[in-house]
């Protein structure tokens, strides 16, 4: 057992533990308007097939469905992984821009590939985010391409900083990943 | 003295890995600002949030003595784009009078939004904030710079424990959403002076 003053202090450290709240979500995704600003350029309305954690990637190992910062697990708040997070990121978008139609034949789904957050350097932290897109015309594929996006943000030894930081850091990788696919020429193309 | 040395390196180690200073998020769902039918003013508008104002970051209290943090330019610019969408024919994101794109767009107004916020929380248990307020102030010049008008909508948001526990943003997302809704209401009634 431990002394009594033993147990104070951890009882001190657990209550300092308790009311920061541990238990992160990464922010909801908010739609870039220069990627929205993109989107309403694109001639034809499209619907959203099936996004997914790849089985067998990076994403599957470790990140897909919750990533580690500073130990802390950060969870997606849509779903229950970052394949949702992604098609709720495209979603929005496309709302936004009036680019979405259920009914409409072209079709884009992913799956994700990478999805990693390190958050452990005390200068600077970074994210790195990789999926495949796949579009689809009638059902058939007619653009098929791996995006990947990185960050890299200045940081803090402090965790009260560096974790903050990581967590706002997370939709602009996606807000980047996002860009790169919407202004792939191959993409615009596949969309006609 | 060793145990106050102990105690004082224990509170600090579980604050630095546990990370206080809460970053929570003003984004909701801003798909659900569109398609609200209102009639359009006919006029082209910009949106003009200077780089300063997009990564300006609030830090305002919580509950229990902690703090929450935000970026409520950053976070809102979707949402007040899509307001104005709803309520303008077009609109285009400026930086300033002096864009080009003011001109070259024909834009009849530059609208500049001026956000202010504020956060509590009467819990002494937990941090996210009970209460959040936010007053958007839009100010409309013509493509000149010349002052038009000014449009004000405030709008607050309030989530208890059992709401917010999924959610730690939940108080500021409801005045977020709230406000970008009167946003769109006070825009239509001003369209005398927009028209």
């Amino acid at each position: 057992m431990f002394p009594i003053h033993h147990a104070r202090i951890f009882a001190a450290a657990f209550v300092v533990l308790l009311a920061s709240g541990c238990a992160i979500q990464a922010p909801r995704y908010q739609a870039s308007i220069e990627n929205v600003e993109l989107l309403k350029q694109a001639p034809n309305s499209v619907s959203l097939g099936g996004f997914s954690v790849q089985t067998g990637s990076l994403a599957a190992a470790k990140g897909g469905t919750s990533l580690s910062v500073r130990g802390s697990p950060m969870n997606s708040p849509v779903g229950t992984d970052y394949a949702a997070y992604m098609a709720d990121a495209l979603s929005q978008e496309l709302i936004v821009a009036k680019k979405l139609d259920p009914k409409s034949k072209i079709e884009i789904s992913g799956k994700l590939l990478k999805n990693d957050i390190s958050a452990g350097g005390f200068s600077t932290n970074s994210g790195e985010i990789e999926a495949q897109f796949v579009v689809k015309k009638d059902g058939v594929v007619r653009f098929e391409k791996a995006k990947n996006a990185s960050l890299t943000w200045d940081s803090s030894f402090l965790g009260a900083v560096a974790i903050p930081k990581a967590q706002q850091q997370y939709p602009l990788i996606v807000q980047k990943l996002l860009s790169l696919l919407w202004g792939d020429a191959d993409f615009q193309a596949a969309l006609k | 003295m060793k145990r106050v040395i102990y105690a004082v390196a224990a509170l600090v180690f579980a604050a630095f890995v546990s990370g206080c200073a809460h970053p929570i998020s003003l984004s909701g769902n801003v798909a659900d600002l569109t398609g609200t039918g209102i009639n359009k003013l006919d006029k082209f508008v910009g949106l003009s949030i200077s780089e300063a104002d997009r990564l300006r970051e609030v830090v305002g209290p919580g509950g229990g003595g902690d703090r929450v943090s935000y970026f409520p330019y950053r976070d809102l610019e979707t949402g007040i784009y899509v307001a104005l969408s709803e309520s303008f024919t077009k609109v285009s994101r400026v930086n300033g009078v002096a864009d080009p794109k003011v001109k070259a767009q024909g834009l009849h107004y530059v609208i500049t939004p001026v956000i202010t916020t504020t956060s509590a929380s009467p819990s002494l248990l937990t941090w996210p904030p009970t209460v959040f307020t936010i007053e958007l102030l839009c100010k409309v010049t013509d493509a000149d710079g010349k002052p038009v008008t000014e449009v004000r909508a405030y709008a607050d948001g309030r989530a208890e424990f059992d709401e917010f526990k999924k959610d730690f943003s939940l108080a500021a997302k409801r005045a977020a959403e709230a406000v970008l809704k009167n946003l769109m209401k006070v825009t239509y009634e001003a369209k005398a002076t927009l028209q």
